[in-house]
């Protein structure tokens, strides 16, 4: 059969087509705008009268206020980042060494809440730490406290939402590793006499080490962008990056300013996201 | 175990807020406490006679089931290009097909603001439209390439050989057989497109206030009980859905064995 290169061409080009134009018109080129708008100066009224400047980045990466609003922006990734590690690693070791027939159902009950939408789920924290929530209503009523404890507006009710939200997102890769180390190594460990916590510390855990650095690039990089969990639990004194390119945008309109916002996330979490896949292809050769 | 112990407060820990939600839809009072002190359909029934609510959530299913047929129809066809028109641009196409996964949303809704009002199109139903077919696109090109992958590409060959040409041996051989793909994506596509948050928050105008950003707006400035009987109307349907998915999948991969 000789191959029929030309008709090929044409077929390949209508199935890949109408997918490719999407992406350039509502991703690239949207994008490439907000790069263009990060160099424009900033007019309140018009918005921006074109000038080509670079006073939105100086203004961004040297005020006092910003880099301290970025700082605590990675501060609350980072924390958010290890204490998800810390709960989703057992989880992730759980499920994937688990013989229970409820595996699968278990599996898919990690990743379900997912699909519900992200609104919901901060109603439901609203109502479990609010003022006569889940958690006061327990202290309060069985005498732990006097008067119910603020638990909403603060930043650890934003650290407890993301990690429960973000909880899938680093079970996932770190699932995905644990499953591919092969159980007879672990076994011959133990039959070299090393103990449970041996085998686990100097056998699997290090095995797993591209499934730990995927899910905390993933988590840390969902942090840092977040937007509409710590604007509903943290109130306003929980300000991150994403808070300030919201306001710029439909606040104080000024577009430019949050379009370099805009920019400097892309950068920083394009970097993440580069590594992410790199580690996560590791683990699936 | 110690370890079957721990996970089991993990699990709770993270189901826990929908299960909260679903009990407190069903609270009888008119503030936000739990364990709720009395029992009512009241708030359901404050929903459905809320015209915003209900409004917006119209907008959110006419927007998922439009953002979905027509996802579903690009990603099919992307999908079938990328499984079997491989070529040494593959990894960057599907690298460019697949990035909306992972630009953060807050930049997409961000640069499609600055986008949509170069060209005086926000607030508009189309605007969102597009940025949902956006998010939505890679979900279904995932799922239908996974069960393309199934389909042996000898199939077709032998309709074009019987005669058909090949649009016909895509639409009569391969779209029935890639259908557990194409089901499973468009619910995934729909269900991605109405629990978004943040394309609402940056491109949405007064015609096309989501389900989502309704109760968001909401829940800044009231704390009751409403949001709970719809979000518990929410989860039911998305529950329904993802059932349906995997009743979709599982009986059409039994029955093609």
């Amino acid at each position: 059969m000789a191959p029929r290169r030309r008709p090929l061409e044409g077929a390949r080009l209508i199935s890949l087509g109408p997918a490719l134009v999407v992406i350039a018109v509502v991703l690239i080129a949207p994008t490439a705008l907000m790069l263009l708008y990060s160099f424009w100066r900033y007019e309140s009224g018009r918005i921006t009268d074109y000038t080509f400047t670079f006073e939105n980045y100086v203004r961004l990466l040297t005020d006092a206020f910003y880099l301290k609003v970025i700082w605590e922006t990675v501060e609350l990734g980072l924390v958010v980042t290890v204490i998800t590690l810390l709960l989703g690693y057992p989880l992730a070791y759980f499920l994937a060494r688990t013989r229970s027939r409820f595996k699968h159902v278990l599996t898919y009950l990690v990743f379900m809440p997912l699909m519900i939408s992200l609104v919901v789920r901060v109603y439901g924290w609203i109502v479990i730490l609010g003022h006569q929530g889940a958690i006061n209503s327990f202290l309060v009523g069985f005498g732990f406290l006097d008067r119910p404890f603020r638990f909403l507006y603060t930043s650890h009710a934003v650290v407890i939402g993301l990690i429960e939200v973000l909880l899938p997102f680093m079970v996932m890769p770190l699932l995905s590793a644990i499953e591919k180390i092969d159980p007879h190594v672990e076994e011959a460990a133990r039959a070299l006499s090393a103990t449970r916590l041996q085998t686990f510390l100097r056998v699997t855990l290090p095995l797993s080490t591209p499934g730990i650095i995927s899910g905390c690039l993933m988590v840390f990089s969902l942090t840092i962008t977040a937007y509409a969990l710590p604007a509903l639990l943290g109130g306003a004194k929980v300000k991150m990056i994403s808070a300030l390119a919201y306001d710029s945008m439909l606040v104080s309109y000024n577009w430019p300013f949050g379009a370099t916002i805009g920019i400097v996330m892309i950068v920083v979490s394009s970097a993440i996201v580069y590594f992410y896949l790199r580690t996560m292809s590791r683990i699936q050769r | 175990m110690v370890l079957c112990f721990f996970v089991t407060i993990i699990y709770i820990y993270m189901l826990s807020p929908i299960a909260v939600v679903l009990i407190e839809a069903f609270s009888d009072s008119e503030l936000m406490q739990f364990p709720p002190k009395g029992w009512s359909l009241r708030w359901f029934a404050a929903f459905f006679q809320h015209d915003d609510f209900l409004n917006s959530f119209r907008v959110s299913l006419v927007l998922g089931l439009s953002a979905a047929i027509i996802s579903t129809g690009i990603g099919t066809l992307a999908a079938y290009g990328l499984v079997r028109f491989r070529r040494g641009s593959q990894a960057a196409i599907e690298t460019l097909l697949l990035a909306p996964l992972y630009v953060p949303r807050v930049l997409i809704g961000l640069s499609l603001l600055l986008a949509l009002s170069a060209v005086h199109f926000t607030g508009t139903f189309g605007g969102m439209l597009l940025a949902h077919v956006l998010i939505t696109l890679p979900y279904v090109i995932r799922t239908v390439s996974v069960s393309l992958h199934g389909v042996d590409p000898s199939v077709e060959e032998a309709a074009r050989s019987l005669g058909a040409t090949p649009l016909q041996s895509f639409v009569r051989v391969t779209l029935p057989l890639v259908r557990s793909g194409l089901v499973a994506g468009a619910i995934f596509a729909f269900i991605i497109s109405f629990s978004d948050i943040y394309l609402a928050l940056f491109i949405s105008g007064p015609q096309t206030v989501t389900l989502p950003l309704r109760m968001f707006h909401f829940m800044e400035w009231e704390q009751s009980p409403l949001v709970a009987a719809v979000s518990a109307v929410q989860v039911v349907l998305i529950l329904a859905l993802l059932l349906v998915a995997e009743k979709a999948v599982g009986f059409l991969k039994a029955g093609r064995l």
